[in-house]
């Protein structure tokens, strides 16, 4: 497993470096740069002077990213631009509710999505099975924050089933924690367990109308092995290489849902950094969603790959 | 007899193809973009009321002769507001889309078709741009370069361009080795011209197919942008925003919460099965 997690690391270092980068060259495309944000449209050249210099904006491009990517690696997020204090301190309180939503929702998904993708690749084509794979349809190009305002209306507003006031910590009971949280997993997993289930359903036919399927059918073994056994490890290599895209469709709803729900979470805090042009936060948010990314995709890759030994040996070599 | 029956197989497997290409429901799908797009178009023509005259006499009404879909919490038409959110939602997916389609085709050409350093590079790019959340970087870049919906659309453009590159760098691949590709390289056609006339047409069916997912998709993001209050600057009309400002209203004019997300949502599906639509028509996975 060791030198698995060595071979993913190979990928994964250089994706995260480019995305320093990609990350850092929004600072380059500011309008009048950073320090004209900071003063908020004032143009002495003294005064740009000496922020430039403060925040070492004077320096050629390549010496700030390195300094920039220094500060990262060190957990120096920087200081924000709003409110003067270091962004770890504006960013910090919010990973909380972020950490356990986006945890959750991605473990729904991929549950959910598994569970409900196979059973329509199994029944493809009987009626139910149609009809699920078709409500993924719609599942995939629902907007989110249509359905989380309607779903909050109905279950929050009108019939006071769930609370719709935020995030309540583990410390005030574990079942005011769960009610505020139930919405927000639910809705964030939706678009990905949608996309899971249509992933799954296809892989899953393929692997089911191939040779050895029809072979192991044919020797007498039980459907059970046959779906979970044979189609199932089968289906798992195409699942993996979902993962990016599932997680980042997941961490990209956290922005929509934590504005819904009013969330204290990375999702709002973006939003706010928008707002208060607070461009040091804003990098920072990024970057940490994104690399976020990485690392749910390679977590869900790396057990993945432990439940099947054939790509456990490919990956050594 | 054998020669007589082959090409009435063909003809019956043909008809079959295109019979499953256009079903009832991708037919409506169709004529549903179709429609929304010109009534985007003729809004200044086609709206009954002007989208931001409000009038706080008549606030959250339901539908009437007046407001065929009622009004909004300041009094604004609906239904004009609507048909002007068109114009906003699908001039910005066909900006996203363009801008998707100028970066992608290159980038996936020079990928599948060069390969060796420039494959390896731009895989390890894609990987990079599809790691950031598409939303969160076009909440991102909208944020820098301020309010606007072309510069946060060419953004949104620009975070899915990676999807069409490698799609098509996939099917690029295999034609690489082909033997019409070869014909062509003996006869002399230079490396630019074999890969536009050659190869690019050929590997294009698929791409065509995860378009439509993606233009679905930028739907989407423009109407969140709009809905977060970052995409178009309101007043002005858009979908997503439309929808910001009365979600809270919810149990007074369930209506006109509806309207707006309907719309979204049956213009993001109505794309996407359109590409189904071609995904049969092409016979492709």
């Amino acid at each position: 497993m060791t030198r698995v997690l060595i071979g993913r690391l190979r990928v994964v270092v250089p994706t995260i470096l480019l995305i320093t980068i990609l990350t850092f060259a929004l600072r380059v495309i500011i309008p009048g740069g950073p320090a004209d944000a900071l003063l908020g449209g004032s143009d002495n050249p003294d005064t740009i002077k000496m922020i430039n210099e403060r925040y070492g904006l004077d320096q050629p491009i390549w010496q700030q990213y390195f300094s920039w990517l220094g500060g990262m690696l060190r957990g120096d997020l920087g200081t924000s631009y709003a409110t003067g204090l270091p962004v770890s301190d504006v960013i910090g309180p919010r990973l909380a509710s972020t950490v356990e939503i986006v945890g959750l929702g991605m473990l729904l998904a991929i549950l959910a999505g598994g569970a409900i993708g196979m059973y329509a690749a199994i029944h493809r084509s009987t009626r139910l099975g149609r009809l699920v794979f078709a409500a993924t349809g719609i599942g995939v190009s629902l907007p989110v924050f249509w359905f989380a305002t309607i779903v909050a209306g109905i279950l929050g507003v009108a019939l006071r089933i769930l609370p719709v006031n935020g995030y309540t910590p583990l410390a005030d009971g574990l079942v005011p924690h769960l009610s505020s949280i139930a919405m927000p997993v639910v809705l964030i997993a939706l678009p990905s367990t949608a996309l899971m289930t249509r992933h799954v359903r296809s892989t899953m036919v393929a692997a089911l109308e191939s040779p050895y399927v029809r072979t192991a059918w044919a020797m007498g073994i039980s459907s059970r092995r046959v779906y979970f056994d044979l189609a199932l490890k089968n289906a798992i290599g195409p699942v993996v290489s979902f993962m990016p895209f599932l997680a980042a469709t997941l961490v990209g709803e956290l922005v929509i849902i934590d504005v819904v729900f009013v969330l204290p979470g990375l999702g709002s805090a973006i939003v706010d950094a928008v707002h208060f042009r607070d461009y040091p936060s804003l990098q920072a948010i990024v970057l940490l969603m994104s690399v976020a990314v990485v690392l749910l995709s390679l977590i869900a890759d790396l057990v993945l790959t432990a439940l099947d030994p054939r790509r456990r040996k490919e990956a050594t070599t | 007899m054998s020669a007589i029956s082959l090409p009435t197989k063909a003809t019956t497997r043909a008809r079959v193809r295109r019979k499953k290409a256009w079903t009832p429901g991708s037919i409506i799908a169709a004529a549903v973009v179709v429609a929304m797009v010109l009534i985007g178009l003729l809004a200044p023509w086609l709206a009954p009321h002007d989208p931001l005259q409000t009038n706080s006499a008549n606030t959250l009404a339901g539908p009437s002769a007046a407001h065929w879909l009622g009004t909004d919490q300041v009094g604004r038409d609906v239904l004009s507001r609507a048909m002007f959110g068109a114009t906003a939602a699908f001039r910005g997916t066909a900006v996203a889309v363009l801008t998707m389609l100028a970066i992608g085709i290159p980038w996936g050409l020079a990928a599948g078709y060069v390969g060796g350093v420039a494959d390896e590079i731009s895989m390890r790019v894609a990987d990079a741009f599809l790691s950031i959340p598409g939303l969160v970087l076009a909440v991102a870049i909208t944020g820098v370069v301020g309010s606007g919906l072309t510069m946060s659309m060419i953004a949104v453009g620009v975070i899915f361009s990676p999807s069409i590159a490698m799609l098509l760098r996939s099917n690029i691949i295999p034609i690489r080795r082909s033997n019409y590709l070869r014909a062509a390289r003996a006869l002399g056609v230079s490396d630019l011209r074999a890969a536009v006339r050659h190869v690019l047409p050929n590997a294009f069916g698929p791409v065509l197919v995860q378009v439509c997912g993606l233009a679905s998709l930028c739907l989407i993001v423009q109407a969140a942008l709009g809905f977060l209050g970052l995409g178009i600057t309101p007043p002005n009309p858009s979908w997503g925003g439309d929808l910001a400002d009365v979600y809270l209203f919810f149990t007074q004019a369930p209506f006109a919460t509806v309207i707006p997300g309907l719309l979204i949502a049956t213009a993001a599906f109505s794309i996407s099965r359109i590409g189904d639509a071609i995904r049969a028509g092409l016979d492709v996975g």
